[in-house]
């Protein structure tokens, strides 16, 4: 947790530089993809993480991948081994997204349902949701089978629980009688 | 019982028919880590301190810590059913136990539900269990007696209803015993007892239960049993469930004596789930907030004002309702300057300090009268009590220099031997068995006999008997004296008089 905390404070100060030098997108393409590759290719997450390989080695190969990205991400992922916190790309990708959507107040919704969605359907969860929250809504589907029936929409740390599954369950205990 | 299958489905069908549940939207959190009773969990953003979240499968928490990106919470039910990834849902509860007299009778655990296999406990009441304490208007000064009936603690170490009073001393002095015998002699009174059984050994509780069961006292008393086994999340909560089932009856004008048996055992159970939520460790490693955790419990015991419930009537439903507090700490090898008991001693309005010495030399209940103190218990004594053993403390202070000093030689002048003599019987006097309560105008005369000197011709050995029989004689020949001390609580010159004639009467047929 801690990594992620510190990891924040560097991306949101990337992130503040991008907007003023305007290329917050292209910068937050580079980094997703590096991420990607990351999760991708064990091979280069252990090499970038591996504290007993050379920072000038790492530097290296990672102005040769990055061949052609704005030299800001250059920069800040060079920064980033300096400062010995290769930890932070791992994740870099995902965090500049999330903080991306916040500045555009856009919110990811987790929709979680036992089969896939039909286009009006999801119009009409995103319209709601967008009335409740007051923000730009982006859904994530996510086919859940042991909810049994009805939608669980989980968004930021709320959640409307309306799955068949929790209401078996809330039933079970009420009669159970469980603990106050 | 008869039990018709058909009727039973019929039941479950209306329940399931009248089920109603409105789909809100709730705040919720992912398990980062769980173990040892703790859980972490990531989000929960509008979590509140001590709210009681809910993990899957029924089990129940509470968040203590509140970080940047995390929050921690104790478990009050089995870790083994949660896993990493979990679901936590915030309940917007702050964590409460049941209480009211329906309470009354029955063994709970540190949740207040039962254990006695009595049946549920009907009762609609709930309260939290950190409540506050009354403020300065709303109490009064303690002014009334609560009997222990003992000899040696009703004499020399009253305690008022309303007192904080600490039972402390070594493991086998005799600080159950101490307790049971007050549950015990609350009968006749108007006095609801709680029994808090923090990291006790599941046998010791039942012997307690099963000695008040036959003494007829669970009738008016609460057991809330953590035992060692309960998780240290359950040892925690438990004082506080206790002391808020005690507080209910308070505020309805009752008087309840609360006794934590021990706050030792409470205060390592907070050590436990403190460092495991990394709190940081002070002295002895435990938490920097462990003096105001025994005092916030401590604290809420008192004696309300006759007119609390005109004050806040939202707080209270009728005023002159008292909580006595009686913590117990067990000390190691008589070290009373240890962390804990200095901490307790100074929060409690006096200690009753039990010695392994004297209780092994036979002085049972083994009280050091030397070390012992109620600071505020000698405006409650009765007033009778207050003038026969007056003198007790001082005789006895007396008695344990000169025989410290009496071991070197045998040549004593003839004061030094009576006050010898004197404090021998006294010591003789103060001793009582177990489960034998005593009613405060028998001690009084018992004291008398004692004080006066009219025992000093006897060998301590035969004291036992003329208790005894003097008692009886008393309630046969001159039940009308005994009648006026118990009614009028004073000790006149007549009574005196008459007691002293009595005395004298009855040596002649001893």
């Amino acid at each position: 947790m801690t990594a992620r905390t510190t990891g924040l404070r560097y991306l949101s100060a990337l992130f503040d530089i991008c907007r003023e030098r305007n290329v917050v997108d292209e910068v937050g393409d580079v980094f997703a993809s590096l991420s990607g590759a990351m999760k991708e290719s064990q091979e280069l997450h252990d090499f970038l993480l591996n504290p007993r390989i050379n920072r000038n080695e790492k530097k290296r190969v990672l102005l040769n991948l990055l061949d052609g990205a704005p030299s800001l991400a250059k920069d800040f992922a060079c920064l980033l081994i300096d400062k010995g916190r290769e930890g932070i790309l791992v994740f870099a990708g995902e965090e500049f997204g999330n903080l991306l959507r916040d500045s555009n107040n856009i919110m990811v919704a987790k929709v979680q349902a036992v089969r896939a969605f039909d286009e009006t359907l999801k119009q009409d969860i995103k319209g709601r949701l967008a009335n409740v929250t007051g923000k730009n809504i982006e859904l994530v589907e996510e086919i859940k089978e042991d909810l049994l029936g009805g939608v669980r929409v989980i968004f930021g740390s709320k959640m409307i629980d309306a799955s068949l599954r929790s209401r078996l369950d809330k039933m079970r205990r009420t009669l159970k009688g469980g603990l106050a | 019982m008869d039990l018709r299958p058909a009727e039973v489905s019929a039941i479950i069908k209306q329940e399931i028919e009248n089920y109603q549940e409105s789909m809100k939207m709730e705040s919720v959190g992912t398990v980062l880590q769980v173990g040892d009773g703790v859980a972490r969990v990531y989000g929960l953003d509008d979590c509140m301190v001590s709210e009681i979240i809910e993990f899957p499968n029924g089990v129940y928490g509470i968040a203590l810590n509140l970080e940047e990106d995390n929050v921690g919470a104790i478990l009050l039910g089995s870790e083994t059913l949660i896993k990493e990834g979990d679901i936590v849902k915030t309940t917007g509860r702050i964590s409460s136990v049941p209480a009211g007299e329906a309470m009354v009778g029955r063994v709970v655990n540190a949740l207040g539900q039962p254990i006695d296999g009595k049946g549920p406990i009907n009762t609609d009441v709930f309260r939290p269990i950190e409540g506050k304490a009354p403020n300065v208007v709303q109490r009064q000064p303690v002014k009334e007696p609560l009997q222990t009936g003992l000899k040696a603690i009703d004499s020399m170490i009253p305690i008022g209803r309303g007192q904080r009073e600490l039972i402390i001393g070594d493991r086998q002095t005799g600080k159950t015993a101490l307790i049971v015998d007050t549950i015990l002699n609350q009968k006749e009174t108007d006095v609801y007892c709680i029994y808090v059984a923090v990291g006790q050994k599941n046998s010791t509780v039942r012997d307690v239960v099963k000695t008040l069961e036959e003494g007829g006292a669970m009738d008016y008393t609460i057991v809330v049993s953590a035992p060692a086994s309960d998780q240290a999340s359950m040892q925690f909560i438990a004082p506080f469930a206790g002391c808020a089932m005690g507080e209910e009856l308070r505020d309805n004008g009752k008087h309840v004596v609360i006794f934590y048996d021990d706050l030792y055992k409470h205060a390592l159970a907070w050590r436990q789930v403190s460092l495991l939520l990394r709190r940081p460790p002070g002295r002895e490693a435990f938490p920097g907030d462990i003096f105001n955790l025994h005092s916030r419990l401590l604290e809420r015991a008192a004696k309300l004002a006759e007119d609390a419930h005109e004050q806040a009537p939202e707080m209270y439903k009728a005023g002159g309702g008292s909580l006595t507090a009686l913590p117990v700490v067990e000390t190691q090898e008589g070290d009373v300057s240890a962390y804990i008991p200095t901490n307790v001693i100074s929060i409690t309005d006096g200690q009753i300090y039990l010695e392994a010495d004297l209780f092994n030399a036979g002085i049972r209940p083994g009280v050091n009268v030397g070390l012992s103190v109620s600071r505020v218990g000698g405006a409650a004594q009765t007033p009778a009590m207050k003038k026969v053993a007056g003198g007790l403390r001082i005789n006895l202070a007396q008695y344990r220099e000169l025989q410290a000093f009496a071991q070197f030689g045998s040549d004593l002048d003839k004061q030094t031997l009576a006050q010898l003599t004197r404090g021998e019987r006294l010591v003789e006097i103060l001793k009582q068995a177990q489960y034998v309560p005593m009613v405060v105008e028998d001690q009084v005369l018992v004291i008398y006999a004692g004080t006066s000197g009219a025992l000093d011709e006897y060998p301590a050995d035969r004291l036992k008997a003329f208790e005894e029989d003097f008692l009886r004689y008393m309630h046969d020949k001159h039940s009308d004296v005994v009648e006026q001390i118990r009614v009028d609580k004073k000790w006149t010159e007549e009574i005196e008089t008459a007691v002293k004639s009595a005395i004298e009467e009855f040596k002649k047929t001893f």
